[in-house]
C-alpha cells in the first residue's frame, strides 16, 4: 500500500476542514478585540490573495498596494459618508476603483519589459498619500474621514465586532479563494506561470504578455480595493497616515512569509504577520528589526518561506510512511 | 525675476541630487542586476550618522563629521555586499527585491531604535544665504550644486579614464565576458556598493538643511531618483544624470508657472507615466532595458 496520509486528504477534504474551521472559530473567541485581529486577518488575507498574482504567479513586485488599498478605502468611505449610499454600493464601486487603477497604472507600466512597475507603483503611492492629505475639501485631509456606516442585511446592522460581520468577511473571503482557485488552475493562471518562467517561449506559444501582466495587475488592484473598503467599515475611521510605503512593504513580507505563489502560503503569511505583533509583544520596540531579519534570511535560504517548510515536511513524512510500509511489507 | 532665479537655482540643486540617488542606484544595477529597494533607507541613515552620531553625540566640526560619515557608509556598503548582495543577486528577481527591500527595513529599524523616531536637525549646517546684490539664494543650494558637480566630474573621470571604471563598463555590459577577460566579477560587486553607498552618505549629509533629520526623509527623493533613472534611461550612469536634471527643472518650472507647491511630486509622477508611454527607453537609452 504506496497511499500516504495527505495524499488521502484530498483537496475537497482540505476545502471542507477549512471551511468548517473559519464557522467554528468565532466560538473560541470572547473579547471584541481577538474578534477584531481576526477580521483584520481576513482582509490582509483578501490583499495578499490578490498580490499573489501580479507578484507571486507573474513575478512583478507591485510595491503600491498601500495606494490601491487606500483609494479602495476612500472611494466606499467617500460614497457613504458623503452622498449617504448603501455600504454594499460602496464595495461595488471600489471594485470599479480597483479596475480603474489596475488598468490606468498597469498598461503604462507593463507594456514594455522591465521592472517598471516597481518604480511606478512605488511613486504612485506615495502620490495617492499625498493627495489624500492635501485634497482636505474632499478628503478631510490628515484628520480622516470618521464615522463610516456599517454594512447591514436585510435592516439588521452588521457591528463592528459582531459573529455577523465576521461571517460576512468569511464569506467574501471564501469569495476570493474559489475566484484565485479557479485562476490560478485555469488558461489564466498558467499563462500567468508561463510568463513568470520564461517570457520568450510564453510569447512563442502564442501568449500576449503585456495583457496577461495588465490583467494579473487589475486583479490585484480589484482585490486590493476590495480589501481596503472593507478596512474602512471595519475600523469605521481611516486616514492617510496609515496608508505608508511601510503597508506595502508588510503586504509584500505576508506573501513571502507565507510562500508565494500558492493560496495556502499567501493566506497562512497573512495570518502570521498579523498575528506576530501580538504575539511577540515582549519584543516591543525591536520587533520589526527581528522580522524584518527573519524575512531577509528566509528570502536567501528558504525563499518559499512557511510553504517550503510545509513541503519539507510532507516529504518528509512521506519518505518516512513509505520506509514504514516497505518494512512491513518485508516483514511479512 | 528673483524668484525666477531662486526657483531654477533650486530645481537645479534638487535635480543634481537626483541624479546622484540615479547613478548610486545604477551603480550596483550595473553589476549585479540587483534593483535596490534600500537606497533611499541608506540615504536617511547617513544622515543619522552625520547628525545624530558626529555632531551631536560627538560634537565634532562639520567637516570631519562628514568626512567620517561619508567614509563610515563606504565600510557598511562593503559589509552589505559581502553579506547580502552577493547571495541575493544569484536569487530569482522577486526574492532579490524582497531581500533589499528587508534590508532597508532593518536599517529602519536599527536607526530607530538607537536614535529614537523623533526629527532634530543640525543647527547652523549650512544655513542662512548668501547675497548676490540682484538675489539672494540659500547657501544649501549654491553648496550642493558646487559638491555634486565636482562629485560628478570626479565619478565620470573614473569611469572613462581608469582602469577599474573600464572593468565597471565591461560588467555593466556582459558579466560572463568580462569575468572571461579576467576581471573579478565580484569584486566589482563590492566595490561598486562600496561607491554607491559612499555617494548615499555624500546625498544623505547635503539635504539635511532641505529635510531635517527624520526617518522619511529621504522616501520623496528615492522615488524621484527612481523616476531620473527611467527618464534617463535605465542603467545608463550619463541617462541618470540627464534625467535627474529634467525632473528637477521640470518642478522648478511646474513652480514658476504658479503651481501649487503641493502637487510637485504629482509633477514627476505624471512625468514618468508620459515617458513610460511616450518612450519607455528614456532620452539616452545605451542599452535596451531588461533588466
Amino acid at each position: 500500500m504506496k497511499e500516504n496520509i495527505l495524499q488521502f486528504m484530498s483537496a475537497r477534504w482540505k476545502a471542507l476542514l477549512g471551511l468548517g474551521f473559519l464557522i467554528l472559530l468565532p466560538l473560541f473567541i470572547d473579547s471584541s478585540y481577538h474578534q477584531i485581529i481576526l477580521n483584520k486577518i481576513i482582509i490582509h488575507s483578501i490583499v495578499v490573495l490578490g498580490l499573489n498574482f501580479i507578484t507571486g504567479l507573474v513575478g512583478q513586485l507591485n510595491t503600491g498596494t498601500a495606494g490601491m488599498y487606500a483609494l479602495g478605502a476612500y472611494t466606499s468611505a467617500l460614497l457613504t459618508t458623503r452622498l449617504g449610499v448603501s455600504p454594499w454600493i460602496g464595495l461595488i464601486a471600489s471594485v470599479f476603483m480597483g479596475i480603474l487603477i489596475g488598468y490606468l497604472l498597469g498598461y503604462p507600466s507593463l507594456r514594455v519589459s522591465g521592472v517598471y512597475l516597481v518604480l511606478t507603483t512605488l511613486s504612485f503611492a506615495e502620490v495617492v498619500r499625498m493627495l489624500l492629505t492635501n485634497m482636505i475639501p474632499i478628503t478631510g485631509g490628515a484628520l480622516g474621514i470618521t464615522s463610516i456606516p456599517e454594512f447591514t442585511i436585510f435592516g439588521v446592522k452588521l457591528g463592528r465586532s459582531s459573529v455577523g460581520f465576521y461571517f460576512m468577511l468569511a464569506a467574501i473571503l471564501v469569495l476570493f479563494i474559489l475566484i484565485s482557485n479557479r485562476l490560478i488552475n485555469s488558461k489564466w493562471g498558467r499563462a500567468f506561470k508561463a510568463v513568470r518562467d520564461n517570457p520568450e517561449s510564453a510569447e512563442t506559444a502564442g501568449i500576449q504578455i503585456s495583457t496577461i501582466k495588465i490583467g494579473a495587475f487589475t486583479l490585484a488592484s480589484v482585490f486590493g480595493c476590495v480589501a481596503g473598503a472593507l478596512y474602512g467599515t471595519l475600523m469605521g475611521f481611516i486616514s492617510p497616515v496609515e496608508f505608508t510605503t511601510l503597508m506595502s512593504v508588510r503586504f509584500i513580507m505576508m506573501l513571502m512569509v507565507g510562500g508565494i505563489g500558492t493560496i495556502g502560503g499567501s493566506i497562512a503569511g497573512a495570518t502570521l504577520v498579523t498575528l506576530l505583533p501580538e504575539l511577540l509583544r515582549f519584543m516591543g520596540e525591536s520587533y520589526w528589526l527581528f522580522f524584518s531579519l527573519i524575512v531577509l534570511l528566509s528570502a536567501i535560504f528558504a525563499p518559499n518561506g512557511l510553504y517550503s517548510l510545509y513541503t519539507f515536511f510532507r516529504n518528509q513524512a512521506n519518505k518516512y510512511i513509505s520506509k514504514l510500509g516497505g518494512k512491513a511489507s518485508g516483514s511479512i | 525675476m528673483e524668484t525666477l532665479i531662486q526657483l531654477a537655482i533650486s530645481g537645479l540643486a534638487m535635480g543634481l541630487i537626483y541624479c546622484l540617488v540615479a547613478i548610486e542606484f545604477t551603480l550596483i544595477l550595473n553589476t549585479s542586476g540587483l534593483m535596490n529597494f534600500g537606497h533611499d533607507k541608506y540615504i536617511m541613515f547617513g544622515a543619522f550618522l552625520f547628525g545624530g552620531t558626529f555632531v551631536i553625540r560627538l560634537g565634532w566640526d562639520f567637516l570631519p563629521s562628514a568626512v567620517a560619515s561619508v567614509l563610515l557608509m563606504g565600510v557598511v556598503g562593503i559589509f552589505i555586499a559581502v553579506i547580502v548582495f552577493s547571495p541575493l543577486q544569484k536569487l530569482p528577481r522577486v526574492y532579490a527585491m524582497t531581500g533589499t527591500m528587508a534590508l532597508s527595513m532593518i536599517l529602519q529599524e536599527a536607526t530607530r531604535l538607537t536614535y529614537g523616531a523623533r526629527s532634530f536637525t543640525v543647527l547652523g549646517f549650512l544655513s542662512g544665504t548668501i547675497n548676490f546684490g540682484f538675489v539672494s539664494i540659500q547657501r544649501v543650494y549654491l553648496f550642493i550644486i558646487i559638491v555634486t558637480t565636482i562629485l560628478l566630474i570626479f565619478q565620470n573621470l573614473l569611469m572613462m579614464k581608469t582602469k577599474l571604471g573600464r572593468s565597471f563598463r565591461a560588467v555593466a555590459q556582459d558579466k560572463e565576458t568580462s569575468s572571461l577577460m579576467g576581471i573579478n566579477v565580484n569584486t566589482m560587486l563590492i566595490a561598486s556598493a562600496t561607491m554607491s553607498l559612499l555617494i548615499c552618505g555624500i546625498i544623505g549629509v547635503l539635504i539635511i538643511p532641505v529635510t531635517g533629520i527624520t526617518l522619511g526623509m529621504s522616501n520623496m527623493i528615492g522615488s524621484k531618483g527612481y523616476i531620473a533613472g527611467v527618464v534617463g534611461g535605465m542603467g545608463s550612469l550619463n541617462g541618470a544624470i540627464i534625467g535627474g536634471l529634467v525632473v528637477g527643472l521640470t518642478e522648478a518650472l511646474f513652480l514658476a508657472f504658479g503651481g501649487n507647491p503641493v502637487y510637485k511630486d504629482v509633477v514627476s509622477f505624471v512625468l514618468v507615466v508620459l515617458f513610460l508611454l511616450l518612450k519607455p527607453d528614456g532620452i539616452l537609452s545605451e542599452k535596451k532595458a531588461a533588466i
